[in-house]
């Protein structure tokens, strides 16, 4: 076994090949995949930019060419954020096939494919309802002025940004965590902004996202070093058959059901991620589209005009119980109120009535052209901000026990957000298809580099089927559950860790070098992806 | 409308279109349950009077809401003609099955046969819970030992097995004296007697057979009025209109004797006999703007006074607007699958059909 560090990730590459049972990684070029894989690609960037043609060519305008948007700046965003997505895909293909190869249950070439098919799946079939919780942790400010040349310098800062650190850790073959990185990418924006936008100390940056991430550095790793340990020492006690927990022989896949649970386990991890992950890039390109073409997209003008006398009556009875908490308190610039309650969220006396009065002001406007379809360009995207503000502003005050809501107050708050974000978050079906392409592709290519440090250079043993199936299980299971209990966890953290602890536990010891590294990636990640789109944010501010 | 109604609709469709050869409007299978997105024009309030006839029928646990909302509607829309009559839930359900009602009052969702009788009639219809009613179990004022009855008694006392064998109070509980019970209930096509029995005795119309029938509810309070023995129950603003009359006996659910009250309600305390009660709209009706206004008046907020004021809980703002929009949608069917009675339902349960519906596959 090789004994090289991780960082000379070029060379290891080009190393001859382990004897023994180590799977066939590298296949010959087969002209004929290629043309597969560029004709999807081709064919999803034909169709992206017909569904954002159709859609521009069916807004209300007074001047038809008022409708061209910068499409120059339309398409270098949109590629980078598919580009973001693409990349993610290929630096997370480790956690769901690299048992998978390397326990011989995949031929490595189906493997991916396979698994790239599952998160193109996991992308499509996802609902988009978390979508835009991603974008409500960007400052406020630069979301609600999405089309402002800084709003584009924060999106560009922090899609770069992730993917330089992505693609970095791709390249020593560091699996580190790709939402870590986002999350990073997001607090540096809102770092770099807070400091050049003059001293607001608490502006733009939600801390909890932070504090979550140092919990995943701490909960994952231990979590999937000993439940996968204990996993393996369980099955020890239940399947005694030698075979599994010897090296593979040859590219002998294992016994069927331990072939099953692979295949299963590594079929789920990619579903998931394709939902997860596919989600988050939906977010971003929604923001960039309502930054860029604000008349298609802040509003969903696809809005059947039936729900829109349910809004209005939602929108009074909100007014009246905003009232109601406002007890007689009143707000002299609402908009300003409820910016700087989202930012400090410090809820003043001033923040109920200019939520009352915002949502009134929102109901006019809907009323006054009776249709969201059917507003004008020069309303649009004002309209959009006021709604994101209410929303956002109602999702915080349902928190606040010193807003003394009753319970039929926090039903109807509700409501009447649900609503809002029924106006403003909504995700057209193109986008979903666009990220569940970017990413299916993206787990195809370029997967070899994490896998053959998770395959091969965390321990000294050779992966044994046993050991694979149960740091896979481990990763799938905290997948299920973190969903469940909403644990602040990383997939990439837990199977690594995963394979660690088993073979920690079967006594093969570890690669100190790649573990240490790999630990020092997972404590860099935050502090290196808010460095880097802190850093480009400012630049990208002077240079737009 | 559910998978096995649409291919009852099939064939009766075809049936009809060879033997009568008459357009197929009226009877497409394949119409959407909605209208298209953006098809329709909002429907803006116009300023025009509202004219025409509505018809409205059913459940007398509904009535005395329903006098208030229609005389309100009647003074704003002097140009409307509605005509509000009484008759049992599952009589109103069958009218309006058969296509005689514009709008359907009942105590009780919807059962099987019932819908089968919409389908093969190609009549929809949208389900709008109103409010909630807080079944009253009634004895007579001079009645001293009564005052807390569990539902484990209240079972003994009207389940199938007690025919002819539960006579005597003391048989309910040893320290009742030794007097005769004397029964009083509603008919077989009641929804309060069909909800009753499906809370206490587990199946809809299952129960002893020799109560005494009274034909409606004044009937009803006139004889427990009168007889010392006596032990009925029935919607509670019937005991609200007759409260000098009757006297209210608490009810044990399991967690104690609970008075009903609106408070109780919304600690959904008052189980099981917290129920909802509905109005049924037709569907095609639904287009005529003074029915739709009439069904709106239902489910409006602005309504909800009168509930309470006749004896009714009125639902919370949130799930009234959210009930509300089965109108907008035209959302047909039943929330509850067709099952008749289904105890159990609170005001959270109503803003959520899924909820609903998993509860309904346990």
């Amino acid at each position: 076994v090789s004994v090289e560090t991780i960082s000379k990730g070029t060379t290891r590459m080009a190393a001859p090949s382990p004897p023994g049972s180590r799977p066939q990684l590298s296949e010959t070029f087969d002209p004929r995949r290629a043309i597969v894989f560029f004709g999807i690609l081709v064919a999803g960037l034909l169709f992206i930019a017909y569904s954002v043609y159709s859609d521009v060519m069916a807004t209300p305008t007074e001047v038809p060419a008022a409708r061209l948007p910068p499409f120059a700046l339309l398409a270098a965003a949109l590629v980078i954020a598919l580009g973001f997505e693409f990349v993610n895909g290929f630096h997370d293909t480790a956690n769901a096939v690299a048992t998978v190869i390397y326990t011989h249950s995949m031929r490595p070439s189906i493997a991916v494919v396979w698994s790239g098919v599952f998160n193109f799946l996991g992308v499509l079939t996802s609902s988009g309802a978390v979508a835009y919780g991603i974008i409500s942790l960007l400052p406020v400010e630069l979301i609600l002025q999405v089309g402002s040349n800084a709003g584009f310098a924060m999106v560009f800062a922090l899609l770069i940004g992730a993917i330089i650190w992505n693609l970095g850790t791709w390249y020593l073959g560091l699996p580190a965590s790709s939402s870590h990185t986002l999350i990073g990418s997001i607090i540096g924006v809102g770092v770099a902004n807070q400091l050049t936008s003059g001293g607001d100390a608490a502006s733009g940056v939600d801390w909890a996202q932070a504090t979550k991430v140092g919990y995943s550095l701490l909960l994952s790793p231990l979590i999937g070093f000993f439940a996968a340990a204990l996993l393996l020492l369980a099955l020890r006690l239940v399947a005694r058959s030698p075979v599994l927990y010897r090296e593979p022989v040859g590219v002998a896949p294992p016994p069927w059901w331990i072939r099953g649970i692979l295949i299963l386990t590594c079929t789920s991890v990619s579903f998931a991620h394709g939902s997860n992950d596919g989600q988050k890039g939906m977010g971003l390109i929604m923001l960039i589209l309502i930054g860029v073409v604000p008349t298609a997209y802040a509003l969903n003008r696809a809005m059947p005009d039936r729900e829109i006398q349910p809004f209005l009556t939602a929108s009074t009875y909100a007014a009246q119980t905003l009232d109601r908490v406002a007890n007689g308190s009143t707000a002299a610039d609402p908009r300003a109120s409820v910016r700087s309650y989202l930012r400090s969220h410090r809820l003043e006396p001033s923040v109920a009535p200019a939520l009352a009065q915002l949502s009134r002001d929102i109901r006019s406007q809907v009323e006054q052209h009776g249709s969201l379809r059917l507003m004008p360009a020069a309303a649009v995207q004002n309209v959009r901000n006021d709604m994101y503000l209410a929303s956002e502003a109602i999702r915080r005050l349902l928190n606040e026990p010193s807003a003394h809501l009753s319970k039929a107050d926090v039903d109807l708050l509700k409501l009447y957000r649900s609503d809002l974000d029924a106006a403003t978050r909504f995700i057209p079906i193109w986008v979903k298809i666009a990220v569940a392409i970017a990413l299916g592709l993206g787990t195809m290519v370029g997967w070899k580099r994490i896998v053959i440090t998770v395959g091969e250079k965390i321990g000294k043993g050779h992966l044994t089927y046993a050991q694979g199936a149960s740091a896979e299980l481990v990763a799938a299971a905290t997948i299920a559950a973190a969903d469940v209990y909403g644990l602040p966890v990383s997939t990439t953290q837990v199977l690594s860790s995963g394979v660690a602890g088993t073979m920690a536990a079967s006594g093969s010891g570890l690669q100190a070098t790649t573990v240490r590294n790999m630990l020092l990636a997972w404590v860099l990640t935050l502090p290196a992806a808010i460095v880097l789109s802190g850093t480009l944010f400012v630049v990208f501010s002077r240079l737009l | 409308v559910s998978r096995a109604a649409i291919r009852r609709r099939w064939p009766s469709c075809s049936a009809w279109l060879l033997i009568a050869g008459l357009s197929f409007a009226g009877c497409n299978p394949s119409a959407p349950a909605s209208s298209d997105a953006g098809a329709a024009p909002p429907r803006a309030a116009t300023n025009e009077p509202l004219s025409g006839s509505v018809t409205v029928g059913g459940s007398t646990t509904v009535l005395p809401l329903s006098r208030l909302i229609v005389d309100r509607f009647a003074k704003a829309h002097p140009g409307v003609q509605v005509t509000l009559d009484s008759a049992p839930t599952a009589v109103a359900f069958s009218r309006l099955c058969a296509g005689q009602l514009d709008i359907a009052e009942a105590s009780r969702p919807i059962n099987a046969a019932e819908n089968a009788a919409c389908v093969a009639n190609h009549v929809e219809f949208i389900e709008l819970p109103i409010a909630f009613d807080t079944l009253s179990v009634i004895v007579n004022p001079r009645n001293t030992f009564a005052t807390c009855l569990t539902a484990a008694e209240l079972r003994r006392m009207w389940e199938p097995a007690a025919q002819g064998r539960i006579t005597q109070w003391h048989q309910i509980r040893p320290g009742f004296p030794n007097l005769p019970i004397a029964l009083y209930g509603l008919g077989g096509e009641s929804g309060t007697f069909d909800y009753f029995t499906t809370a206490l005795v587990g199946t809809g119309g299952s129960a002893r057979q020799d109560y005494t029938k009274r034909a409606n509810e004044t009937e009803l309070t006139d004889s427990v009025a009168a007889d010392p023995n006596a032990l009925g129950f029935f919607a509670s603003a019937y005991y609200a209109a007759n409260k000098d009359r009757l006297k209210l006996v608490s009810v044990d659910g399991g967690s104690g004797c609970v008075t009903p009250s609106v408070e109780a309600v919304t600690a959904e305390r008052y189980q099981p006999l917290t129920r909802p009660i509905f109005i049924y709209v037709n569907r095609a009706s639904s287009t005529r703007p003074a029915v739709q206004a009439l069904a709106r008046a239902y489910v409006s907020p602005e309504s909800s006074p009168y509930a309470l004021q006749v004896g009714y809980v009125p639902l919370p703002i949130a799930p009234l607007l959210y009930i509300a929009r089965r109108l907008d949608r035209e959302q047909t069917g039943s929330m509850f699958g067709n099952r008749g009675s289904v105890v159990g339902i609170t005001a959270d349960l109503l803003m959520d059909e899924e909820k609903i519906r998993n509860a309904l596959v346990r």
